[in-house]
């Protein structure tokens, strides 16, 4: 069976989720720009039917990442298949892949229909199929003005276009709300959730995490170019640990040591109010009755999804900070 | 489940989504013709191209009007070339066209179109054979039409002073007929150089530098082996199908032949270089 050629079935050793096969794998993807290791060993799946948030701090991959996924970058080793083989053996991949990588990657003395017409013509795709795009977006009022003269935020309408012209079963948008206003923001929030209930897989990158928290399902969480998390919204949130318990009472200082003989870290924020390391409220309850502590609030605080992010992610800021101050002092 | 989605926008068809693997909407027909059309569609819908041809025409017929008109008015019959002096303009009309060929894949660079084009088309080589293709194609239509109006404007008004020069001419036919493909060449040749350079200032640079630069500096090859290196240059070897110099230039389709060999090996390594490349 094994020969000395390397051929690769399709969707061979994909991996399975819920019975759904992966549609975008990175396999090892690594990236080197000169001494920089901009992407290190990133391994992960996508799944369809979801949205994927691919989070990470400015500089952390990201955009490399999915450079390399679309083909545009080669990586330095490892690979990124796509329905199970790698972009660039796609012909046509507009019906399958649509991608927002740059909201200004466009010929700015080109119409917007225009701009349109030669990526739909490319793929075979005709011209109605660019009206209904122009309208999806909401671009059809300007379709015929020149695309330079847009802003940041119909540049991104106009990329969303492009992505959508072959109604492919894959969208990956880079940083898709960048530059939008708060209706722009929404639309593409919704557009997003339904392209996933479509069936479709959203892999969407951004660095802000209070924005993933809203549309999300999945994240991936990257950080120096290495993978960080890859899990659900809600795990990601509960693995942080950082639940906590705000008490208010007139008898803070009791309540600190009767804590504290239970081995519950706690800090007293003001003179009536703490606020405890622990995810239950009950425990807390029954201890103040015991030692009759009257409680005022027995609040359970969850960490934020931006907390556990920060979290996640504080290493690699704080080594990417070592690594600049060492830069300037050799540079010194 | 159902899932409501409140949008403000029209909904997408629901019908596809990857949900269906036919993909009926995916046509089975080979890509280069899609890929030809597409940047038919790009060359024809950016205001250079449009500026690049008028130049040429205007340039070509112009340039070659007044030269036969200050010619036959001052040096008429003593040793002036009627029929090189035709096309002159095709010493400017040169450059528009390489500056068009050049821009054409230098503009898609500096914009970022370039990885929109890539996204929809990973297959790299094959849109850079769309576009030499296309731009080349143009340009070989557009250069001989200007040529011919060259020819018979030029050839009318030296008529007017007694000179006369017609297709039946020697060398005459071959001579129109070798300027649009010159410059349909040169077309392909530039599309090389904005390929491996991708900027446009450098590519512009670098087109100069092969048609006007070369043939100067070779001024400073020892004479004993100028005489055969210097009908080889780019330029030169290409001109020859329609200047006439005493000075050993290769024969006219020869010429051309050689400049022909430069556009394919500028292609080629324009091919190479594009697919190894990060776009």
């Amino acid at each position: 069976m094994v020969t000395g050629q390397a051929i690769r079935p399709a969707h061979e050793g994909s991996t399975i989720m819920n019975g759904q096969t992966a549609t975008i794998e990175a396999r090892g993807l690594t990236k080197r720009f000169g001494s920089t290791l901009a992407v290190d060993d990133l391994s992960f799946e996508v799944y369809p039917g979801q949205v994927t948030g691919f989070l990470g701090p400015n500089g952390a991959g990201k955009s490399t990442t999915l450079r390399m996924i679309l083909g545009l970058d080669r990586p330095t080793s490892g690979e990124a298949l796509v329905n199970g083989s790698p972009f660039i053996e796609h012909e046509r991949p507009l019906f399958e892949v649509g991608a927002l990588l740059d909201p200004k990657a466009f010929h700015p003395g080109r119409s917007a229909r225009s701009h349109l017409r030669t990526l739909a013509l490319s793929n075979g795709i005709g011209g109605e199929r660019v009206e209904e795009v122009l309208d999806t977006v909401g671009l059809a009022g300007v379709g015929d003005r020149r695309a330079g003269g847009f802003s940041l935020g119909m540049g991104q309408r106009l990329g969303i276009a492009s992505a959508l012209l072959g109604d492919p079963g894959i969208l990956i948008l880079d940083e898709p709300v960048n530059g939008l206003d708060p209706d722009g923001i929404l639309w593409i929030r919704n557009l997003l959730r339904s392209l996933a209930s479509e069936g479709r897989t959203v892999l969407v990158s951004s660095h802000l995490m209070s924005e993933m928290a809203l549309t999300a399902d999945q994240l991936i969480i990257v950080g120096q170019g290495a993978l960080l998390a890859d899990d659900s919204v809600e795990n990601v949130v509960e693995a942080s640990g950082h639940n906590s318990v705000r008490v208010r009472t007139p008898q803070a200082d009791e309540l600190v040591m009767v804590l504290a003989a239970e081995g519950l870290n706690s800090r007293e924020d003001n003179d009536t109010q703490l606020t405890v390391d622990t995810g239950s409220t009950d425990r807390i309850g029954e201890l103040a009755a015991r030692h009759h502590i009257t409680i005022l609030e027995l609040t359970l605080v969850q960490a934020s999804l931006e907390e556990a992010y920060m979290e996640l992610t504080h290493d690699s800021l704080t080594y990417q900070a070592e690594a600049f101050t060492s830069l300037d002092e050799s540079a010194a | 489940m159902t899932m409501t989605i409140s949008s403000t926008e029209t909904p997408l068809s629901p019908t596809r989504g990857g949900l269906d693997p036919a993909m009926p909407l995916k046509p089975a027909r080979r890509i280069m013709p899609d890929l030809l059309r597409s940047e038919w569609e790009k060359l024809r819908s950016i205001r250079t191209t449009f500026w690049s041809l008028i130049i040429t025409v205007v340039a070509m017929v112009g340039i070659g009007a007044i030269v036969a008109a200050v010619h036959t008015g001052t040096r008429s019959g003593r040793g002036f070339d009627a029929l090189s002096g035709t096309f002159t303009g095709v010493l400017l009309a040169q450059l528009a066209i390489g500056v068009l060929g050049v821009l054409t894949v230098t503009s898609e660079y500096s914009t970022g179109m370039i990885r929109s084009t890539f996204i929809a088309a990973p297959q790299r080589r094959a849109v850079i054979m769309a576009k030499a293709g296309v731009v080349g194609f143009v340009t070989i239509l557009v250069g001989t039409v200007a040529s011919f109006a060259s020819f018979f404007v030029s050839a009318a008004i030296l008529s007017s002073h007694g000179t006369h020069l017609s297709l039946g001419s020697p060398g005459a036919l071959r001579s129109v007929i070798g300027v649009g493909l010159f410059l349909g060449i040169l077309a392909v040749l530039a599309v090389g150089l904005g390929t491996i350079i991708r900027s446009s200032a450098g590519g512009i640079a670098a087109l100069v530098g092969l048609l006007l630069v070369l043939p100067t500096l070779s001024q400073a090859i020892p004479s004993s082996i100028r005489d055969s290196v210097e009908k080889f240059l780019p330029a030169n070897a290409g001109q020859a199908v329609f200047l006439h110099t005493d000075t050993g230039s290769l024969s006219p389709w020869i010429g051309l032949l050689v400049f022909g060999a430069y556009a394919v090996a500028g292609l080629g390594i324009a091919l190479v270089m594009v697919g190894r490349r990060d776009a």
